[in-house]
């Protein structure tokens, strides 16, 4: 084990993280392509992109959790001053769940169905600390009422099948709770959920984190999702960081295009309606390698000449408000919007129960005339 | 006349107990007592969470599902008397877009064959016609018209989707079901696909029942919004009213947890956290069922009496009705809500 000088702001500090997927015969996926991050203690960082930009391998890559064959690691991933990546495969179990953990997106499939839940926690308990069963029942219990499971005692010895789907996912928090981890890597920990049942969870993560003081990294394709959660964003698009900044920032003057264009391709709910989607030309499959240059340019409105060449590195924006944390890798960004546009986002607080009330807004008429023209 | 008359809508599954000799030991009421209509050019959406019955509600419209009692009338037939050669023939009226782009498409048939089956089971493109019809279709939905020779997963999932649509459009349909027609789909696709059914509803004047849980796509695309709790209609709103003026307590829950990309508004909201889980439709709460979460439960009403959908005085405009007792009450700010006890065995 290598201890490199402990970085004094850092819990986690990934450099150059690379995964590559090789199998004979075809040319090998370069899934995870040079990303670096650093997560301080009690920060929650949020990694988006749609399926396939690399954000789950990322994860995957720092707990060691990737199979050995086929898959070519490489970078570095420091845990405080400790390298995980290389590191043998009894310390890293040692490693996981204690330091590190993290909670799946499918509860049903990441628990055991076969033991009761009961048992998947104290497991973990009497792996890593060697606490007395007795003990650790007592301390399940404990966990699992923290969560939200009600009569948590009784139900230790349920099995996961007796839970819902967002209880379930309780479960798998709290176990992920049980040491204490330092840090909590949720990937898309409420796709599975419907929408009042993710608000329970996200709000349970917010208090936990504030609680525990441990770091999270969600891992989410949902937008509105990190708008509300999460302090850093960083955006992947083909294996690589397109932007990062902080949540205000990016969401207040998004300068990717695939930023901006996944913001004004979702519905939004306090949006005017008839506000027309811009959606992102093209699939996520429609990419080009990043050495040919820019992967996002075959689908980017603001394509130049200039974009295909030399790829373009993540570098801070000049900003008049220095120092900038925005990062950004294009070489034709979005323009950032003007003082009004900003202005006119910020909106009065939004109510949804009662108090005010609205005026009826003249509503978008539809096209009249609906002759019925043969497809 | 209404394009779609569905009233007092009703599907129960029965639960069996016993292996030689089955008997109803109970029913799953996925759906139980619902009515809307749907105007011609109109798109209704049916919003709500899983389990509430709304794919059983698209399902049992086509009769893919067969309802329990309730009446299902399409352009002033009754769906439900008819059997055989007359429902086959209606169906052609009534089509379907189902949610999962993989699965929902034969993976041995070219997309050409899928398109033109629909065209010969109904007779309505004879011969070559064939041919040039799909070659339109593909035109119509934005693929490629030389895609016909293709299989499914040559395609990704936004491609796949304009498959299904194409082939629902094939048959020059009235209405068009949708069964969460983007949930399966990356974000910047979804845009695509909504944009695509808006434009083809105005080309073809196309009428629409869109089913999803999403709530923030389902108001985007729809003039009215149903939502849907444990089987029976909460509320009913033009979409434009539903967020500015939610009357149902569900709604207004389940408005506020839906989380809008932008970090101001997000820090800003009035969040109302419904506890606990969907009871079980095989054993609803008694009265309203929504009272064992419902943060503005009353001690009186709530639990015996069943709320019926109607229109309230506080509403902004027409057409916006509640199945809430105390709808005004919580509008005006006379009841405030309140901590949700859940039972330990919920």
């Amino acid at each position: 084990m290598t201890l490199l000088p402990r970085d004094p702001v850092n819990l986690l500090s990934v450099r150059d993280l690379e995964v590559v997927f090789t199998r004979r015969g075809r040319r090998p996926v370069r899934a995870v392509d040079g990303v670096s991050f650093d997560v301080r203690a009690g920060q929650t960082l949020g990694l988006v992109g749609e399926s396939g930009c690399g954000k789950s391998v990322t994860s995957l890559a720092i707990l060691g959790l990737l199979p050995k064959r086929g898959v070519q690691v490489s970078g570095s991933v420091v845990l405080e001053g400790r390298e995980l990546l290389g590191l043998p495969q009894d310390e890293l179990r040692d490693m996981r769940g204690r330091d590190i953990a993290m909670i799946f997106q499918d509860p049903l499939s990441s628990l055991n169905p076969v033991l009761t839940i009961g048992r998947q926690i104290t497991e973990v308990l009497e792996r890593h600390f060697g606490t007395s069963p007795r003990d650790a029942r007592t301390e399940a219990a404990r966990l699992l009422d923290m969560v939200g499971i009600p009569g948590a005692a009784r139900r230790l010895d349920d099995y996961p099948h007796q839970f819902s789907g967002g209880m379930r996912q309780r479960v798998m928090i709290a176990s992920a709770l049980a040491c204490k981890p330092k840090l909590l890597i949720a990937d898309e920990p409420t796709t599975a959920l419907d929408v009042t049942i993710q608000a329970q969870i996200l709000e349970l993560l917010k208090a936990l984190v504030v609680d525990s003081q441990a770091a999270l990294i969600m891992i989410t394709h949902d937008l509105g999702v990190v708008a509300g959660l999460c302090e850093k964003v960083h955006v992947m698009y083909a294996g690589r960081i397109v932007e990062s900044a902080d949540r205000r920032e990016l969401f207040g003057s998004p300068r990717h295009p695939y930023t901006a264009g996944l913001l004004a391709s979702v519905p939004r709910l306090d949006q005017e309606r008839g506000t027309p989607l811009r959606p992102i030309a093209g699939s996520p499959r429609d990419t080009i390698p990043w050495v040919d240059g820019c992967a996002f340019s075959p689908r980017c409105p603001n394509r130049i000449d200039l974009c295909l060449g030399a790829p373009p590195a993540l570098a801070p924006i000049a900003a008049e408000v220095a120092p900038s944390s925005h990062e950004l890798r294009c070489v034709n960004p979005v323009p950032a919007p003007v003082a009004a546009v900003v202005t006119s986002r910020r909106r009065p607080p939004v109510r949804l129960a009662s108090g005010t009330r609205a005026t009826r807004a003249t509503k978008p008429v539809k096209q009249a005339a609906r002759k019925r023209a043969k497809p | 006349m209404s394009l779609l008359e569905v009233t007092d809508l009703t599907v129960h599954f029965p639960i069996t107990e016993g292996i030689l000799i089955e008997r109803q030991v109970g029913a799953v009421r996925a759906v139980d007592g619902v009515s809307f209509t749907i105007e011609r050019g109109e798109t209704l959406g049916l919003v709500g969470e899983s389990g509430c019955g709304k794919s059983t509600v698209g399902r049992s419209i086509l009769r893919l599902v067969e309802p329990t009692s309730g009446e299902v009338v399409f352009d002033g037939i009754d769906v439900a008397s008819l059997n055989g050669e007359p429902l086959r023939k209606l169906r052609r009226r009534m089509q379907m877009i189902f949610q999962d782009p993989f699965s929902s498409l034969d993976p041995r048939r070219t997309v050409e064959d899928t398109l033109a089956e629909p065209l010969r089971a109904h007779g309505l493109a004879p011969g070559k016609l064939a041919h040039e019809r799909v070659t339109e279709l593909l035109d119509i939905v934005g693929l490629p018209r030389n895609s016909g020779s293709r299989y499914p997963h040559e395609f990704s999932g936004g491609q796949r989707q304009r498959v299904g649509i194409a082939r629902s459009l094939a048959v020059q349909p009235d209405l068009i079901i949708a069964d969460e027609p983007v949930s399966a789909l990356d974000v910047s696709i979804q845009a695509q696909v909504v944009n695509l059914l808006e434009d083809l509803q105005e080309r073809f004047g196309l009428t629409y029942l869109v089913i999803a849980h999403d709530l923030a796509v389902v108001r985007h695309i729809s003039d009215r919004v149903a939502v849907m709790y444990l089987g029976r209609i909460v509320e009913v709103a033009p979409s434009e009213d539903l967020y500015r003026l939610p009357l149902h307590p569900y709604t207004i829950a389940l408005l506020s947890a839906i989380p809008i990309p932008d970090p101001d508004v997000e820090d800003r909201r009035e969040r109302i956290l419904l506890r606990g889980d969907l009871p079980s439709p095989a054993n609803p709460p008694s009265g309203c069922r929504f009272h064992t979460r419902c943060p503005w439960k009353q001690p009186t009403r709530c639990d015996t009496e069943d709320p019926v959908l109607r229109e309230v005085p506080v509403a902004i405009g027409q057409g916006h009705t509640v199945a809430c007792h105390w709808a005004e009450q919580i509008q005006a700010g006379a009841l405030r809500p309140h901590e949700v006890e859940i039972p330990a065995d919920a």
